[in-house]
């Protein structure tokens, strides 16, 4: 069981943040991502594993300025 | 008793402000007065240390005094603050362009306007340019809008384009960052660098400001403890919803105004 945004979501399998923003269709370049409240830099997304209890925080940056 | 007459401080013959008024401008004329950041055209009694700007109507006054009573209208102790403050600007669109003025009209010391591009004709729809600035980099259309609207300020540009590998050097300088571009992509790569290469520094961005729907939906949030984000988050401008100037100018504001209440030492949202 992890924590996306606040919502309580199971995780089935051992995924990196990589392969789990790709399976939750996130568009990588958009977004900006904190584990347990430190950011996670955009060249660890693929080392970054998610283990039971993580907390994150997905911002996601849409268009317009 | 001493006051602080149009930024110098003179003993004020007695405690009103009327009588102050007069005998440093004898002769009549029209006159407005300020106290302690509150224009009134009543009188009231002094105390000391108390604030006044005298601003004689429809005469230039000289350069030494512009400034105070440019600022005249502050909140007593904002512009000291702001003074001192460097804040950059990333992108001059219709986010960038209004926080810009927004925080040259309060008075912030220093301004870092940081855009690549140039004043097209579809830019004037929401961002605070003239048809005389068209095709100039927007990093110079801009530096001459503010040159006339607060000549006090010092404007620092770059007329480049924020990448993973200029981020670090090009905003070193700067204690106060607002994130204002329109892709989200790059918004996505400034923040992110801010938060890994800049936990010291205060970072404003914006997501969510497109098309005309309630302006209540634009709100500020911390997201954590030196960044806050402006917008609803979710309306984003694509085929069938423009980017109009209120809404922008909306979510400008909001940012221009954590900026101050940061620069103010108010964190809260």
């Amino acid at each position: 069981m992890i924590t996306v945004n606040g919502v309580k979501q199971d995780l089935p399998e051992t995924l990196n943040l990589a392969a789990f923003l790709e399976a939750r269709s996130y568009a990588r370049d958009r977004v900006v991502v904190e584990i347990n409240r430190v950011i996670v830099p955009k060249t660890d997304y693929p080392s970054a594993v998610l283990r039971d209890g993580d907390a994150l925080e997905i911002l996601s940056f849409v268009s317009g300025g | 008793m001493k006051v602080v007459l149009n930024g110098k401080s003179v003993d004020a013959p007695e405690a009103r402000l009327h009588a102050l008024r007069d005998a440093f401008y004898p002769g009549g004329g029209e006159f407005v007065t300020i106290l302690n950041g509150f224009q009134t055209p009543d009188d009231a009694d002094l105390n000391e240390g108390d604030e006044v700007v005298v601003i004689e109507k429809g005469k230039l006054p000289p350069r030494e005094d512009l400034e105070r009573m440019m600022m005249a209208r502050h909140t007593p102790g904002v512009h000291e603050k702001v003074k001192r403050a460097r804040v950059a600007v990333a992108g001059l669109g219709g986010l960038g362009s209004n926080i810009a003025l927004l925080l040259a009209r309060t008075g912030v010391g220093r301004l870092h306007l940081v855009d690549f591009d140039v004043v097209e004709p579809s830019n004037l729809n929401r961002q605070q340019y003239g048809i005389r600035h068209l095709g100039l980099p927007k990093t110079d259309a801009m530096k001459q809008a503010i040159g006339e609207i607060n000549p006090f300020v010092e404007v620092v540009t770059d007329r480049v384009r924020v990448t993973e590998e200029n981020v670090a050097s090009l905003f070193a300088d700067d204690d106060l960052i607002c994130e204002a571009f329109d892709s989200a992509a790059a918004k996505a790569l400034l923040v992110n660098a801010c938060l890994t290469r800049f936990p010291q520094k205060f970072l404003v961005a914006a997501s969510g400001l497109a098309g005309f729907e309630s302006g209540n939906t634009i709100r500020t949030r911390r997201v954590s403890d030196r960044f806050y984000l402006c917008g609803d988050g979710e309306t984003d401008a694509r085929v069938g919803r423009g980017l109009m100037a209120p809404r922008v100018a909306v979510c400008a504001g909001h940012q221009a105004n954590t900026a101050l209440r940061i620069l103010v030492g108010e964190y809260d949202v």
